[in-house]
């Protein structure tokens, strides 16, 4: 039997700086063959760590379709990301997974997808948007919105540029304060609803981000008419193992590591314990 | 030898089999240390006993012991290298009581969903339950009330029930019936009045319980459709402790913690031991942030894990077998019967 | 897997836990299920300070100081180093410029080795311990009041028959729950009368009977008027009552926010019970005066000779009582005899063969004053700077001629240190503790430490250096030594399964004169309270608790100097990131804010370790001239915005 507990190695290839505090580590596994047989859905996540500190869970954000490299994004809060943060490109980190049921992706297809980030929550939508360009005619109309604190503060900022200029990809950033050379939108990312338009009928919204920020979009979107199955978000909890065994991240009888992170708003809604 | 089949062993030949099955490997058997029993592997034959009361620690330990190792990390000019580390010796459990036997098939069912635990079934599948069926109740116990006992567990490899002069035994599974068939010529064929016997012993056991102190069926109605007023529950976790100890005498639970100790820069272990959701820590995120920040909420939450119907119909059973442990470790006294019987008032 | 018994190395309670071992290695802990004091039960202090045994903080050898850092070496270069410091020291400047700061967590054999070492091979008086720091006022105090302090304290199981119990401090029933908090709701359940008088919890837990709030300035006062209300509704015939309260100032029983009612209620039921009893830490109220009234209240109210009434003092440390009663104290030696008395002193001559210092000896405050010129010091057991992270005393530290510190883990105060000595971890050690019902008990070891000695045996290994050999063969042999020496254990045999009460006789108590002048309501220009809550011994700062990883996950410790209600907070207008201004009639101070929906309205609660602001606040610590320690008084302040 496959022992869950025991983490692989991953080697780091490159890493990028978003933000102050986060960085991109772009990773491949050490053995070329598990690299070979590595593979994972949008939204799933990898428990990485450095071993002798501890393992956290990071969503993974790069395209699946990609087969070189996967790439996670890191903000460092604690001991672990910490310790993370400190390496360097050819050092190794621990990987396990990966795990939880990720977004389904093959059932919105033939929707108008409307993506909602906030911050930090874009990392984990970006492995579910960039699959969807290498098969665009698949989907329909493509919305992101995207809001951060600062400038400073957006990730990816190489990579905005180009989907902002994307042909068949519509993408509004906002920020809530804004500086000297801030030329875009001021104000929370639901300043943005009113400013461009956006379907309703035949449409499937991904939201993540901070909690407070996830809470208010889903109040503006049910608003708005969406009905609950199809308001998909995730939900985050303390985690240890990672496979729906320690207990840690359980919330009402399910495991957010087993059977999510991904979850509609109906399905948040029953659960017996609000965040 | 097949599995339902019935035999008896006199009394006086039990301890030649037992030397015949500590052959085969580590035969764990009640002792009796310091005015308690404990479960340990027999290492002197006069040393055991089988007129044991239930032991304090739950025989969960010897498949999910309360800390184990789980691999060892070493750095050098190589790299880092990984050693997982399995501990297995054959474990023959002999005389261990039907609540536990019923609670180690759910903890079983635990850790084969979803994901196998293979630490968990290292151990466990060189393990052998020889249950004995309690002919009357311990002081705490309330097994009839949580569908777990006094006989006839889910899960026994071998059921030995006591019949006075000689042990009548059930053979339960084919792990079971293998043992037995090695030592054929120390059991006979039960006849029709060992069986009779027997179900009158059964009978009888039922009696010796005192008032029934537990109603369960209300305490998980009420639970599953969250109609317990929050007064109640604010009014429990006030009393609770936060000491987890529930959490760890109880045959059924599972929910443990993973710790790295680095012993030096360049090597370590990774280490999981046992943990509990009363624990305010449980679910406290690095940001500080806790979702169970009140202990009214995390009482529930641990009542909701045992007796809910959603966890019922996860799992087939409630969790709690009735051993009674959490009466004796609750310092505050808000143990399983009790808190069932004030959601009752 | 074995399982070992031993005793719980973590509070002043005495629990019985086994120790499980497999090839080794611990496991884990387990409650003894028959045992008298814990019954089967644990806290979680209780279940997981065994993870300390595998950190990684442990110290793995001695280290002595070269240059900037610390270095591994072996023993024999390390005992060399150190005895050779000490006898320099001594020859040039004299014993008295030498101390020893021992702590409440070393065990009675350990404590008693230290304190003869100090006083026959350094010649020193200056013997002291950590727990000076929390003022552990209630033995003293006890002494002086009723002749010994076992006469004073109940026991343990009698607390469970109690009809009236006062408890002062509602985090009891969290910090020790499976001993006192267990028994308190046992008794509640029984139909006792549970009085709750704490000025720091808003809600008393339902449980309780009665919930007296007062300001914590008020505290001393509200006990005092409940002593006088005793006296003068005849409520008992102690005789020396009526002339007491003559010589005491008046305090009256009016207090803002306490129906007068309630405080005659609990007045008149903790009095009129059978076998009522007075529960409270002694590690959190550090006002020597508040002790001195709670033991009047008990004696005024014919409610002082234990076991079935009297004090029940908690501890947070294992063997308080233990350490005192082994003379780690300037001026008595062991058992609570004068080092001035001739005939306390020749005993202890004649068998250890050498005249005793005349020198008067120094509390650990004194020692650590610079002006007082001490040179050397031993630290056994504790850190000192985990418990006061003050600049000062950091200072103090490093102008030291020589630091000796004995510890399991490799604490800051060791890096500071000269030379380093690694000791056990609770669970290696052999020995004896004395909880705070005044019960010996023995610990068991699940094997002899791998990388520490036992103190004594340290010891013994510096004074065969220091040419003054103390050679003994084992714990019992010291305490066979112990045994001949100290007349309060003299009659305690090890041999009983859970340990022996000391003796207690009935005695006539004296009442203490409280020097304290009532306060009853704030000032009009001080409209706040400012609690100074006492944490150095708290658990978040415990060396131990810092070594367990669940431990250190259960104890956060406290990021912010001071913590005040959310509705307050949002009447001063503050944000966060604001600070909070301080006044008092002594001083002022700007200090960190933290919010905590436990605080009352109307208080601040400064925690003690931030020593530096509270000293800007409220001026140097008193010092108590009975009990020696230094402690800081609630007091009513006003506060804003930084």
């Amino acid at each position: 039997m496959e022992n869950i507990y025991l983490p692989k190695i991953a080697v780091i290839k490159d890493i990028f700086e978003e933000t102050y505090d986060t960085k991109t580590f772009r990773l491949s596994l050490k053995n070329k063959e598990e690299q070979s047989k590595f593979s994972f859905k949008s939204g799933q996540f990898l428990e990485v760590g450095v071993i002798g500190v501890g393992e956290a869970p990071i969503g993974l954000s790069s395209n699946p379709n990609e087969k070189d490299y996967f790439e996670i994004t890191v903000r460092r809060v604690g001991s672990v990301t910490n310790a993370l943060h400190k390496l360097s490109p050819g050092d190794e980190m621990s990987v396990r997974g990966p795990y939880g049921n990720g977004f389904p992706l093959n059932e919105v297809k033939g929707k108008n997808i409307l993506i909602v980030a906030g911050g930090i929550g874009l990392p984990p939508l970006r492995s579910l948007f960039e699959p969807m360009f290498d098969i665009r005619n698949e989907f329909k109309d493509i919305l992101i919105l995207y809001g951060a604190r600062t400038p400073a503060d957006l990730v990816y900022k190489d990579k905005l540029k180009k989907w902002e200029n994307m042909k068949d990809l519509r993408m509004l950033l906002s920020v809530d304060v804004g500086d000297k050379s801030w030329k875009g939108n001021v104000g929370v990312v639901t300043t943005l609803f009113p400013k461009t338009k956006i379907h309703i009928e035949n449409t499937v919204s991904f939201v993540c981000g901070p909690p407070i920020m996830i809470k208010f979009v889903i109040l503006e979107l049910l608003k708005m008419g969406f009905s609950e199955e199809n308001i998909i978000s995730t939900l985050e909890r303390y985690m240890k193992c990672g496979v729906g065994k320690c207990g840690h991240c359980a919330i009402g009888h399910k495991y957010i590591c087993v059977d999510g992170p991904v979850f509609s708003y109906k399905q948040i809604k029953s659960f017996p314990e609000k965040e | 030898m097949e599995i339902g089949q019935k035999l008896v062993i006199k009394k006086d030949k039990l301890n030649s089999w037992v030397e015949r099955l500590m052959k085969i490997g580590d035969v764990v058997a009640p002792v009796k240390e310091n005015d308690e029993f404990f479960f340990k592997p027999i290492r002197d034959i006069k040393k055991y006993t089988m007129n044991h009361d239930i032991p304090y620690i739950p025989p969960k330990d010897l498949i999910f012991p309360q800390s184990e190792n789980i691999f060892e990390y070493t750095r050098n000019n190589k790299g880092l290298q990984i050693k997982p580390l399995f501990e297995g010796k054959k474990q023959i459990v002999l005389g261990i009581r039907s609540c536990d036997v019923e609670a180690a098939a759910y903890v079983d069912h635990f850790f084969r969903d979803t994901f196998e635990d293979p630490y968990y079934f290292n151990k466990r599948k060189n393990t052998i339950f020889i249950s004995l069926g309690c002919n009357h109740a311990f002081e705490n116990c309330f097994c009839i009330c949580c569908d777990a006992g006094p006989f006839d567990p889910k899960g026994y490899d071998l059921q030995m029930i006591d019949l006075g002069d000689q042990y009548l035994m059930e053979i339960g599974s084919r792990e079971g019936a293998e043992v037995i068939s090695k030592d054929q010529e120390l059991f006979s064929l039960s006849k029709d009045e060992d069986i009779k016997k027997s179900e009158e012993i059964k009978k009888n056991a039922r009696d010796t319980f005192k008032e029934p102190i537990a109603y369960m069926s209300y305490a998980i109605r009420h639970i599953t459709t969250d109609k317990v007023p929050k007064e109640t529950w604010d009014e429990l976790g006030e009393r609770c402790v936060d000491c987890g100890g529930c959490s760890f005498v109880c045959p059924l639970c599972t929910c443990f913690t993973v710790e790295d100790i680095a012993i030096n820069q360049n090597s370590g272990k990774r280490c999981r031991c046992w943990d509990s959701c009363n624990y305010s820590g449980f679910t406290r995120e690095v940001s500080g942030h806790n979702p169970r920040e009140d202990k009214g909420e995390r009482f529930k939450r641990r009542f909701f894990h045992k007796l809910s119907y959603q966890y019922i119909e996860k799992y087939l059973r409630h969790q709690c077998v009735g051993c009674g442990r959490c009466i004796t470790a609750c310092p505050a006294m808000v143990d399983m019967p009790r808190v069932v019987k004030r959601l009752r008032d | 897997m074995d399982t070992i018994a031993t005793i719980c190395p973590f509070c002043g309670c005495g629990s019985g836990t086994y120790l499980r071992i497999n090839d080794d290695e611990v496991v884990g802990a387990y409650p003894i299920l028959n045992h008298p004091i814990n019954k089967g039960k644990l806290c979680v202090r209780g279940w997981w300070s065994n993870q300390c045994l595998k950190s990684p903080l442990r110290l793995k050898s001695p280290m002595i100081r070269k240059g900037e850092s610390l270095k591994e070496v072996e023993w024999d270069e390390a005992l060399d180093f150190c005895s050779s410091k000490l006898l320099e020291i001594r020859k040039s400047s004299g014993g008295h410029s030498l101390g020893v700061i021992g702590s409440p967590s070393l065990t009675n054999e350990d404590a008693f080795v230290l304190m003869k070492f100090a006083r026959t091979i350094l010649k020193t008086n200056t013997v002291d311990g950590s727990y000076r720091f929390s003022s552990s006022a209630t033995i003293s105090l006890l002494n002086q009041s009723l002749g010994l302090w076992t006469n004073g304290i109940a026991s343990f199981d009698n607390l469970e028959k109690a009809n009236a119990v006062i408890v002062i401090g509602g985090n009891i029933f969290q910090e020790f729950p499976d001993v006192v908090g267990a028994r308190i709701l046992k008794a509640s359940d029984n139909g006792a009368k549970i009085i709750l008088i704490d000025p720091l919890r808003e809600k008393p837990q339902r449980f309780v009977n009665i919930h007296l709030k007062p300001r914590p300035p008020a505290l001393i006062s509200l006990i005092n008027a409940m002593s006088n209300y005793i006296i003068e509704n005849g409520l008992s015939k102690f005789e020396a009552g009526k002339e007491y309260i003559k010589k005491i100032k008046g305090f009256a029983m009016e207090f803002p926010g306490i129906p007068t009612g309630a405080i005659e209620e609990a007045t008149k039921i903790y009095a009129q019970s059978n076998n009522s009893i007075i529960v409270y830490c002694s590690d959190e109220l550090i006002d020597p005066n508040l002790i001195r009234s709670l033991i009047n209240l008990a004696i005024l109210s014919e409610h002082i000779n234990g076991p079935e009434q009297g004090l029940i003092p908690i501890s947070r440390s294992p063997n308080l009582q233990g350490v005192c009663d082994m003379g780690l104290v300037p001026d008595l030696l062991s058992g609570y005899q004068d080092i001035d008395k001739e005939e306390a002193k020749a005993p202890f001559e004649k068998h250890w063969g050498v005249k005793l210092p005349l020198d008067k000896g120094l509390t650990v405050h004194e020692a650590l004053d610079p002006d007082q010129k001490v040179k050397g010091l031993l630290i056994a057991g504790d850190d000192l700077l985990g418990k006061l992270p003050s600049p000062e005393l950091i200072k103090t530290l490093k102008q030291m001629d020589f630091i000796a510190v004995f510890d399991a883990f490799l604490t800051d105060t060791g890096n500071l240190a000269h030379v380093v000595f690694p000791i056990p971890t609770p669970g290696e050690r052999d020995g004896t503790f004395t909880n705070l019902e005044g019960r010996v008990q023995s610990l068991g070891k699940i094997g002899d430490s791998k990388t520490g000695k036992p103190l004594w045996s340290i010891l013994s290994q510096l004074s065969d250096k220091m040419k003054h050999p103390m050679k003994y063969a084992s714990e019992q042999a010291i305490f066979e030594e112990i045994k001949a020496l100290t007349p309060l254990y003299s009659q305690v045999s090890l041999n009983e399964k859970a340990g022996m009460f000391l003796p207690r006789k009935k005695s006539k108590p004296k009442l203490f004169v409280v020097d304290e002048t009532p306060v009853n309501e704030p000032p009009r220009e001080l409209p706040f309270s400012l609690a100074v809550k006492n944490t150095l011994n708290f658990w978040s700062r415990n060396t131990i608790v810092k070594a367990s990883p669940i431990l250190k996950r259960e104890y956060l410790e406290e990021r912010t100097e001071t913590k005040i209600n959310p509705d307050d907070s949002k009447s001063l207008g503050l944000r966060p990131g604001d600070k909070l201004k301080i006044t008092s009639k002594d001083g002022e101070v700007v200090a960190s804010v933290g919010l905590d929906n436990s605080v009352v309205e109307g208080t601040v609660v400064f925690h003690f370790h931030f020593v530096d602001s509270i000293s800007s606040l409220l001026g140097k610590g008193k010092v108590d001239p009975q009990t020696k320690g230094i402690y800081y008084k609630d007091t009513f302040v006003r506060v804003g915005k930084a």
